[in-house]
């Protein structure tokens, strides 16, 4: 392998780490606090992306792309805390919620799917891409935009985690996720965590979203494929800390990367999946992780 | 006599055809330390549980503080309106750092306080409870038992409550530790805050408590002047079995 293919599969490693860092970031998040594993959590990527393309796009409202991502977080966040209400709220405290909220949020993935279809129609679109450039580095070319995607999710990731460490719901949203009953006796409104740990959470994917259709095409089950890498990612680093999802997201994009180029893309995912058997054999509580959950 | 700061009346938890406590009901004065006593399983920190409804409300009975219901509200409403509780084991935030535990709890009393006057409250809760400055900064996970229930009575503390419940400070603790703790529950409520401390070191419960209550089987078998409780006969069957 020359070297100028083992940076470009490098390169081509770090984007897809940076996506799945955001995605397992916003799943990691509602399955520390809540602990439940949130289904619609693919369908929230693809629906961040329709959003930002009926703002951004020519043939909708056409909207300059920092105002379209800004009020796209908002409707995310918004749309997060509403299905947190309606899929996760009424069975919160029951014993086998972790269950229900299964079938709740697919039920929820399901329409939520099902609704996009029905508004944007089955035509694939894309939104445009947040740079128009090129840059050669030593022989290696790059996008403007891949550059951008990498710069602006490490950044969004630093500022969830900065959040998190020093905000005070932040610190709130940390302590309820490792002890729910003293955080109520404490005077904290768990519900209300709850719900913006969940808006948080449909946030981030929907920034994923805009990035992934920036560069994919988009379709109502974009998400789908995702959530699946997301998934991998966190049961791989496991959720220690905030960060675990992160580094995991990382070492699973360069994996991915390296054997689509060895094995071949149909391959990669089985890759995937037999390296994240191996880790659960060796190292149950993830690459990263210890035997509780928390944030 | 003056008006109970806390009123309990006739509450009652049931668990199917368990009654765990059975139509208890007792008044605890400002400025008072409460004692509750009785065997395992008597139905102590069930009492605590339904009070603060944390993990569950009552069946039924009313708790008032100063006056005012408390069963319409929600757990963390209680916790906010004066009743603050600690447990039986060091109940902390473990990945969270000494000082960031006590900041939970100022910042959901006080939210709109500046972060440096926030700061300044827990650092004067930790002082109260005797918590070493040196280790502040440190994981609360990392800290030995005592520093532990040190920073879990700071962290009710830091809400200003009314009245503390105090569900066993002195278990696991070494001799010393017991009379350091002690210390810690007269400071505590040398700083105005009324207790009701369930605990099974009887020396330290008779030591502290101005009045105590003891419950057995879910119900309420003595309440008064703790010397006096002690030497009930009834009482003295409840814990050994026999008739004295």
């Amino acid at each position: 392998m020359d070297p100028i293919t083992l940076i470009s599969i490098i390169k081509g490693g770090l984007i897809l780490g940076a996506l799945y860092a955001l995605m397992a970031t916003g799943l990691s998040l509602v399955w520390t606090t809540l602990g439940i594993f949130n289904f619609a959590h693919g369908a929230f990527i693809a629906l961040g992306a329709y959003v930002a393309w009926q703002f951004s796009s020519a043939d909708a409202l056409g909207w300059p792309m920092l105002p379209a991502v800004l009020l796209t977080c908002a409707v995310m966040f918004l749309v997060g805390v509403i299905l947190h209400f309606l899929l996760v709220k009424p069975f919160e405290r029951r014993s086998d919620v972790v269950l229900i909220a299964v079938i709740t949020t697919l039920a929820g993935s399901t329409i939520l799917e099902n609704g996009l279809l029905l508004i944007w129609g089955p035509r694939s679109k894309q939104i445009e891409p947040l740079t128009r450039g090129e840059v050669d580095l030593a022989g290696l070319h790059l996008t403007t935009a891949e550059i951008l995607l990498l710069v602006l999710v490490l950044a969004i990731l630093l500022g969830i985690g900065m959040f998190l460490r020093y905000s005070r719901p932040g610190r709130s949203m940390r302590a309820v996720s490792q002890n729910r009953e003293a955080a109520q006796l404490l005077g904290l409104d768990v519900p209300k965590l709850y719900a913006i740990a969940f808006g948080l959470s449909a946030l981030t994917a929907g920034l994923a979203g805009i990035f992934l259709g920036t560069i994919r095409f988009m379709h109502p089950a974009m998400g789908s494929e995702p959530l699946m890498k997301a998934l991998v990612v966190v049961i791989f680093g496991g959720v220690a800390r905030f960060s675990s999802p992160i580094y995991a997201a990382f070492i699973i994009g360069l994996l991915e990367a390296f054997s689509t180029y060895i094995f071949g893309v149909y391959w990669a995912p089985a890759v995937l999946f037999v390296t994240m058997i191996v880790v659960l054999l060796v190292k149950p509580e993830g690459l990263f992780g210890k035997y509780q959950r928390t944030l | 006599m003056a008006d109970p700061l806390l009123s309990v009346r006739e509450i009652t938890k049931r668990f199917g055809g368990l009654t765990a406590v059975d139509h208890v009901s007792f008044d605890v004065e400002a400025g008072q330390i409460f004692g509750v006593a009785g065997p395992n399983g008597s139905g102590k920190s069930t009492l605590f549980n339904i009070i603060t409804k944390v993990p569950f409300a009552a069946t039924g009975g009313t708790v008032q503080l100063e006056g005012r219901p408390m069963q319409g509200l929600s757990p963390h409403g209680i916790a906010l309106a004066g009743i603050a509780r600690t447990f039986q084991r060091e109940n902390v935030f473990s990945n969270l750092s000494a000082i960031d535990n006590i900041l939970v709890a100022v910042e959901s009393r006080s939210p709109r306080l500046a972060f440096d006057q926030q700061v300044g409250d827990a650092e004067a809760m930790l002082d109260l409870v005797g918590f070493p400055a040196t280790m502040h900064n440190l994981s609360a996970g990392a800290l030995p038992v005592f520093y532990r229930k040190q920073l879990m009575i700071a962290s009710a503390l830091a809400l200003k409550p009314r009245v503390l419940l105090m569900d066993e400070p002195a278990s696991s603790l070494t001799g010393p530790e017991i009379d350091r703790m002690k210390q810690i529950i007269l400071s505590v409520r040398g700083a105005g805050v009324t207790i009701v401390l369930i605990e099974h070191v009887l020396a330290l419960l008779m030591d502290v408590s101005d009045r105590l209550m003891v419950l057995d089987q879910g119900r309420m078998i003595a309440n008064g002047i703790p010397q006096e409780v002690i030497a009930d006969p009834v009482v003295t069957e409840a814990y050994l079995g026999v008739q004295a």
